[in-house]
């Protein structure tokens, strides 16, 4: 059986440069391009508007933007390797504005490139080029690098292209340019699993929302599942024709959605293992994919990339 | 720091003096008036346009001679002015330093430069013990041994090459004489062409009126002033091409001469362009607005950066004018060309495991797969299994790729105002460090299927199709 997504609304020229990462709360879509500007589009008022600009947030542009599930916390690495860390203002005007520095962990500029927040975005975690990750504890004032996954015998030191952070904020799971997939204990900085890798970049993992699965997918062109119990391998998904730049997991973790470099974007059942949905709207790349949280009865995501715009989608079946 | 600088002081200190003292009483005897009354009219080699820097260079030459040979005769140190061709400041460096704060001016860079500029000094000024044409002969009046071989040799044109092998032992190496004369060059604001210095082009052309020769089609860049008295009408086009292999694979095909835009010109300077190639490509795009001049570059930041090079000179060298084109067309690679291949890495998705850092994903097309387009990009790949190598090789991109990506970057985000070619070179930079591939071309045996992709590439964009 297969769903129905139609375009509910396209934000045409969203940024002036390739969307590279975009991230959603219940109200808004973040999101970061090539050019130097953080935008934050509403998603709760018709035709999506532009509510906020940052301007000069990264001044090379951002290809990596993160915001806690609670919608509270966001994170943003620029081309100058530049990390910065948002919130929420406390002032009631739902505007976002700086929050704590956070000291580069000791890397040089540029090293840190993917990031994750945990739910409550007190956990922040970066890869870095060499494939080391930092973990920092965020809170109001100040930012501690509690964890620090080094390079060692086991952990290769292949680009650390994707991570995530399970949503308690307990394990950290990155992919890298090898292909290898890594969960670590965010406790004890030990390696829980090296999973079985993909052989080729790692362009995207994720954390099921109740972190009992992990998916992992890229330029293999297909979407790896795996159950996090005993580390097995529990799933494939092909159908994809090009590298897998994007994955999410629905809130009920029941979807998965993806998101490729030709431009066509693809809802998962977890249940039949199978591609329920398929939509291009564009034929050039999508570079990030996120479904919105549920707030009323239709699934929505959406879908940005090269085309410089924002799409977005909603489930055709069960109307409001 | 340069343990071979002390001997080159020594080395030019002991020619200087010599030839500095030995000769002091005749030095100005003569001037560059009577130079350049002597000068062949309209002569190829020193077209009279660069008369008048000429002159100032000499003069200002002979100023710098003559304060110097004053210090020595007063026994003072020497003083030369010098600017940085990386920063553009001027220096005062002594020499040799006696007090503790000229010490401190041989520090660092200035310390290197000075040591250069000695034996700069040497090339421009001893005019005995080796006998070059370089900017110092201009300006050295004849001895009554030396004189008329040096006036007849400073008017024509002489290869940094042999500037070189006028000392080997002195100089070292070529490189090094080609950043002496530019440096020499850069200190007074001119271009290498009025110091009668050239370097011999490393480019290389192929298309008529260029060659045949020996049977090769290909021909080395002729230089830039013979642009005046080409005849191009019948040329519809011009690539100018990254990597020798391809532009030889090309012209095997003798694509400037089959190609469905029209006869063209391909032309390649083997990787980042040198000056001459640069004034020559300058050259025909001032003379020939019409003809658009396209490059196909590998995509990776080097391939961003000799795109750079060819459209606007390179920080280094811009002292030198006329070598700029600033409307040259990118045609590829690009990031929606990688769209295509992947089509075609399809059939990889199951193969077995990468080798770690090195990953490469070797091209090969299934031949089931029939995604109908004649001539795409894609076509490329049936030839990479036929034969067994990878014409067109995706690459991850090294720590060195990346802080090139990172470095083209900044100096583009430093632009005032990015016109839309910059913020294109931008946007593909980001996609290669965001993506962390490199796409090289090394289409050797498959010039059919590149002819095929650049018959399309280059109808689309004049609007035949």
């Amino acid at each position: 059986m297969s769903k129905q997504y139609l375009t509910a609304h396209t934000v045409d020229n969203a940024h002036i440069a390739n969307i590279f990462a975009i991230a959603a709360t219940k109200t808004a879509v973040l999101s970061a391009s090539g050019s130097s500007s953080l935008n934050i589009h509403a998603t709760n008022k018709d035709a999506y508007p532009l509510v906020q600009s940052i301007s000069n947030a990264h001044k090379l542009g951002c290809h990596h933007l993160a915001v806690s599930r609670d919608g509270r916390i966001a994170a943003s690495i620029g081309f100058a390797g530049d990390l910065k860390t948002w919130k929420v203002s406390d002032t009631g005007s739902g505007d976002w504005e700086p929050y704590v520095e956070v000291a580069n962990g000791g890397e040089k500029n540029g090293e840190a490139w993917a990031l994750a927040l945990s739910e409550d975005g007190s956990v922040l975690a970066t890869t870095t080029h060499n494939g080391r990750v930092n973990v920092w504890r965020l809170r109001d004032g100040s930012s501690q690098l509690a964890q620090q996954f080094e390079p060692g015998s086991v952990v290769t030191s292949a680009f650390g292209m994707s991570i995530d952070i399970s949503h308690d904020g307990k394990y950290t799971a990155t992919g890298h340019e090898n292909g290898a997939v890594y969960v670590y204990n965010n406790e004890s900085g030990r390696i829980v699993y090296q999973l079985p890798g993909l052989a080729k970049p790692v362009r995207a993992v994720a954390f099921s929302p109740a972190g009992t699965k992990l998916a992992a997918a890229g330029d293999s062109m297909t979407i790896e599942l795996y159950d996090l119990q005993f580390g097995e391998h529990v799933a494939q998904f092909t159908g994809h024709t090009a590298w897998i730049m994007s994955i999410d997991w629905s809130d009920t973790g029941e979807y998965l959605l993806s998101g490729a470099y030709d431009g066509k974007a693809k809802v998962w059942s977890i249940d039949k293992q199978a591609c329920v949905a398929t939509h291009s709207e564009t034929e050039q790349a999508l570079l990030s994919v996120k479904w919105l949280p549920k707030t009323g009865m239709n699934e929505m995501f959406c879908t940005a990339g090269a085309n410089k715009s924002l799409t977005f989608y909603r489930e055709a079946t069960g109307t409001a | 720091m340069d343990p071979r600088g002390p001997s080159r002081i020594a080395y030019s200190e002991a020619s200087v003096s010599a030839h500095g003292r030995a000769s002091s009483h005749t030095l100005f005897s003569d001037d560059s008036q009577a130079l350049l009354e002597d000068s062949p009219n309209g002569s190829v080699q020193s077209p009279n346009y660069q008369g008048v820097g000429r002159q100032n260079v000499i003069s200002r030459i002979e100023d710098i001679v003559e304060s110097m040979v004053d210090a020595l005769s007063e026994n003072q140190p020497l003083t030369l002015p010098l600017r940085s061709r990386r920063s553009g400041n001027e220096l005062a460096v002594s020499f040799p330093s006696t007090t503790p704060s000229g010490v401190k001016k041989f520090s660092g860079f200035c310390w290197r430069s000075s040591v250069r500029f000695h034996s700069a000094w040497c090339l421009t000024y001893s005019n005995s013990s080796i006998s070059c044409s370089s900017s110092g002969s201009l300006s050295l009046p004849p001895s009554s041994r030396f004189g008329h071989h040096y006036y007849q040799k400073s008017l024509t044109e002489t290869y940094c090459r042999s500037i070189y092998y006028h000392n080997p032992e002195l100089f070292e190496s070529q490189r090094y004489v080609n950043e002496l004369v530019d440096d020499i060059a850069f200190m007074f604001g001119v271009g290498r062409n009025e110091l009668n210095i050239v370097a011999a082009s490393k480019g290389l052309i192929a298309g008529q009126p260029f060659g045949p020769e020996h049977g090769d089609q290909a021909v080395v860049v002729p230089p830039a002033e013979t642009v005046v008295d080409l005849d191009l009408r019948q040329i519809e086009w011009i690539l100018v091409i990254e990597k020798e292999a391809t532009f030889r694979s090309l012209v095997s095909l003798r694509y400037h001469e089959i190609s469905v835009a029209g006869r063209g010109i391909l032309m390649t300077a083997k990787g980042y362009p040198d000056l001459a190639s640069r004034q020559f490509i300058h050259r025909i795009h001032s003379k020939f607005p019409q003809i658009p001049i396209y490059a196909l570059m590998d995509f990776d930041p080097d391939g961003v950066s000799i795109l750079r090079t060819y459209k606007h000179g390179s920080q280094s060298m811009r002292h030198e004018e006329h070598a700029t084109v600033p409307g040259l067309l990118w045609l590829g690679v690009k990031s929606s060309d990688l769209i295509e291949l992947q089509m075609r890495l399809l059939p990889m998705a199951s193969s077995g495991p990468s080798n770690g850092r090195e990953s490469q994903s070797t091209l090969s097309s299934n031949p089931n797969n029939d995604y109908g387009s004649s001539s795409s990009l894609a076509q490329l790949l049936p030839g990479s299994t036929r034969h067994g190598e990878a014409g067109w090789k995706l690459l991850s991109m090294s720590c060195r790729d990346r802080a090139k990506a990172m470095q083209l970057l900044r100096s583009l985000n430093d632009q005032v105002h990015q016109d839309a070619d910059e913020m294109e070179q931008t946007s593909e930079l980001q996609l290669m460090l965001v993506l962390n591939m490199k796409f090289e071309i090394q289409a050797v045996d498959q010039a059919e299927n590149m002819a095929y992709w650049l018959d399309e590439r280059l109808s689309r964009i004049s609007g035949w199709i």
